[in-house]
């Protein structure tokens, strides 16, 4: 399956390997509708992906793997059937996968030596996990070299870059460890990737950046934050099978309860899809069986922006507010001005009430045709019963008392 | 504004140390109060139409708002039946949404206001920006905290008063932009998508607007507590009809019996003297003869 032995870059083109693995040009032919659809393409562009892949010469991958938990190799290999990962992996030559290449120790290291060498901007490079920053960046090396010497060297030679998963984005789970881990763009100056955000990342959206690379010859159309839009440009509430029970209001209230049950919305089980951008619902998973959702779980929110700090608690609408010590919630917060306001605005009346009754005596009156007058000229100490009067209230005093 | 005040010596707007051009200003500024009178000897025009209408605008739309805004937060209600066709969420949602529309128009022609209305709707008279406001505003703070016998007497708003409308306007345009900025996120489409990078670079990211449009809520209840208390205090305590005013437009105001003269001018309230003046100045300096 994987081309471990053979030099890269010699391995023939598509066509040829695909007839010596024994796939049909029927199963190819789905391969490639299926791409079209997921690069959210009009099916007309079915035969030039065809056309582009056939004549293609197997383009040579290297898969970097850093800070990790090989979530997303796993994503990426784990097909119950003959799938989206083994037809590109036919489609191209992986010369260095640490999971799966059969070379190893320091034989792997020259395979990678020679990629990076000998096809000078014109290999891909996908990178897997974070890379750790501190203490010059001791807490991941391979054969001798820290992670960010590897990935320096790596991706600055490439034709594209991938991210796949949330650590080699922005750090993810990782990042937020005694490591100090960054996503690839991060720790590569002036290095743009494709962010492949997700934990892990989805293998269709690989395979369909890939194919839309080798097709096209250029990156996706992508987002803000260098995600590929046809994978993240919508969001998932508004692609999912249970937002009809949210616009009917009909959600699960507690775990396997009646509407957990019938399959009614997670929103208020802190569901995530109304701030998450992905394709989940669309491509799903385990060779398109189920998704989160489908399966009665809220989403986490893994394809956005430091989900990890961001999208927690995940079954909490709002995240939390970090006080002092303590976290507690915004409504919390909001209650508690509410009951302290209303609490000084009730101290304060009584005191008003107080002061009118003993201001009773200098009370001014109204006056049939509505003027305030005072009933007697305010005596001296009529005012001084408190030290609160005393001072800036003489003024006052002597101007009810009718000296002006 | 402008039609129906003295014309003034607007020449200097620094502070002004000789005291017979302060006192030239001061009776020019009473003319001008004089000229605000209408029906009814006392009966001052305070709140124009354009205020009233926007102030009870912005009092329905957040009470409507405030209950959608937690039935989205939090669905209290259950539709009727599990099994007929329901589009209660989405109605409400609905209903949120234009609201919002008609909050955002009337906190945009308040805003407009400030700058073409009359003196008592006019910025200059809402947010404290001379010694004579600070002034009043610390002469306030006096008499709510019990150290001070009567409010300071005033047209319009008291400086207080006008700190608070001030703090409560920034939260109305945090509400509207952290509301603009979830709609453009949910429809992704339209004239406010161009918003959607904004949510990605802010710190927190979409959860973070989503919380801040959630708390400022609770800001909104608990202003409202001591607005409609103050607002009845000062009723009772200056009788000048500030409740009925807010559906009237009319203040009952005798003359020459309030601070704006000296608070809301530029080159007037500058001045050490009417610092001075407000903060000794309370309830009415005439006392009409009709006493008993």
């Amino acid at each position: 399956m994987v081309d471990g032995s053979g030099l890269p870059g010699d391995a023939g083109t598509l066509v040829e390997a695909l007839a010596q693995r024994g796939v049909s040009r029927r199963r190819f032919l789905q391969f490639c509708t299926s791409m079209t659809a997921a690069l959210a393409l009009p099916r007309s562009y079915t035969p030039r992906i065809v056309a582009a892949l056939s004549a293609q010469v197997k383009p040579t991958l290297v898969w970097l793997e850093f800070q990790d938990c090989a979530g997303n190799t796993e994503s990426f290999l784990r097909s119950p059937n003959p799938d989206v990962a083994e037809l590109v992996i036919e489609i191209l030559s992986v010369p260095y996968q640490e999971t799966i290449m059969a070379a190893a120790g320091k034989q792997a290291e020259a395979n990678l030596d020679d990629v990076v060498t000998r096809l000078k901007g014109q290999y891909v490079c996908v990178v897997e996990g974070s890379i750790p920053m501190a203490e010059g960046g001791i807490f991941c090396t391979i054969g001798g070299r820290t992670a960010l010497d590897i990935a320096t060297r790596v991706t600055r030679d490439a034709a594209l870059v991938v991210a796949v998963g949330d650590c080699a984005w922005d750090g993810g789970f990782v990042s937020l460890g005694p490591t100090n881990g960054v996503g690839i763009g991060q720790a590569v100056s002036g290095l743009s990737p494709i962010n492949l955000g997700g934990c892990p990342h989805n293998s269709v959206n690989l395979a369909a950046t890939l194919v839309h690379y080798l097709t096209f010859g250029t990156a996706p159309a992508l987002d803000q934050f260098g995600r590929p839009l046809f994978a993240y440009g919508h969001l998932i509430h508004d692609q999912c099978e249970r937002r009809a029970h949210f616009d009917a209001g009909r959600f699960v209230e507690q775990w396997n309860d009646q509407g957990a049950q019938s399959g009614w919305c997670l929103y208020k089980m802190g569901c995530k899809g109304p701030q998450t951008n992905y394709n989940c619902s669309i491509a799903r998973w385990n060779d398109a069986t189920n998704w989160p959702i489908g399966a009665g779980h809220g989403c986490i929110g893994c394809a956005g922006p430091s989900f990890w700090s961001r999208m927690s608690p995940f079954y909490s609408r709002l995240p939390d507010v970090q006080m002092i010590g303590v976290d507690t919630t915004a409504q919390t917060i909001g209650l508690v001005a509410i009951g302290g306001v209303a609490a000084l605005t009730a101290v304060h009346g009584a005191g008003v009430i107080a002061r009118m009754q003993r201001n009773k005596r200098k009370r001014a009156a109204v006056t049939p045709d509505g003027h305030v007058v005072p009933e007697v000229a305010a005596a001296p100490d009529a005012g001084a019963g408190t030290a609160g009067d005393a001072g800036a209230g003489t003024a006052g005093d002597a101007g009810v008392g009718g000296t002006n | 504004m402008a039609g129906t005040t003295a014309p003034l010596d607007r020449g200097a707007s620094g502070p002004v140390s000789d005291p017979a051009v302060v006192e030239r200003r001061i009776e020019a500024l009473e003319d001008a109060d004089v000229r605000h009178r209408g029906v009814g000897q006392n009966a001052v025009y305070v709140w124009e139409l354009p205020v009233r209408v926007t102030h009870w605008a912005i009092v329905i739309s957040i009470a409507i708002l405030a209950v959608t805004g937690a039935y989205i937060h939090g669905p209290f209600l259950v539709p009727s039946s599990p099994l007929e066709a329901s589009t209660q969420m989405a109605t409400i949602r609905f209903v949120h949404e234009l609201t919002a529309i008609v909050f955002t128009i009337a906190v945009g022609v308040r805003f407009y206001w400030g700058f073409v209305g009359n003196r008592y709707a006019s910025w200059r008279s809402i947010i404290p920006h001379n010694r004579a406001q600070f002034k009043a505003a610390r002469e306030m703070g006096k008499y709510y905290t019990f150290a001070r016998s009567e409010p300071v007497p005033m047209t319009g708003h008291n400086l207080l008063a006008g700190v608070a409308y001030t703090a409560v306007s920034i939260l109305m345009f945090l509400q509207v932009a952290t509301g603009l900025l979830l709609f453009a996120w949910l429809i992704g489409t339209g004239p406010a998508s161009w918003l959607l990078p904004i949510v990605g670079w802010l710190p927190g990211g979409i959860q973070a607007i989503r919380m801040l449009h959630y708390f400022v809520t609770f800001l909104f209840i608990a202003f409202l507590i001591h607005h409609v208390y103050s607002a009845i205090l000062v009723d009772i305590e200056e009788r000048t009809g500030v409740m009925t005013s807010i559906f009237t437009g009319y203040k009952n105001i005798r003359p020459h019996s309030t601070a704006d003269y000296l608070t809301d001018r530029p080159g007037i309230g500058d001045d050490a003297r009417d610092a001075r003046t407000i903060a000794q100045q309370s309830g009415p300096r005439e006392t009409p003869k009709t006493d008993a």
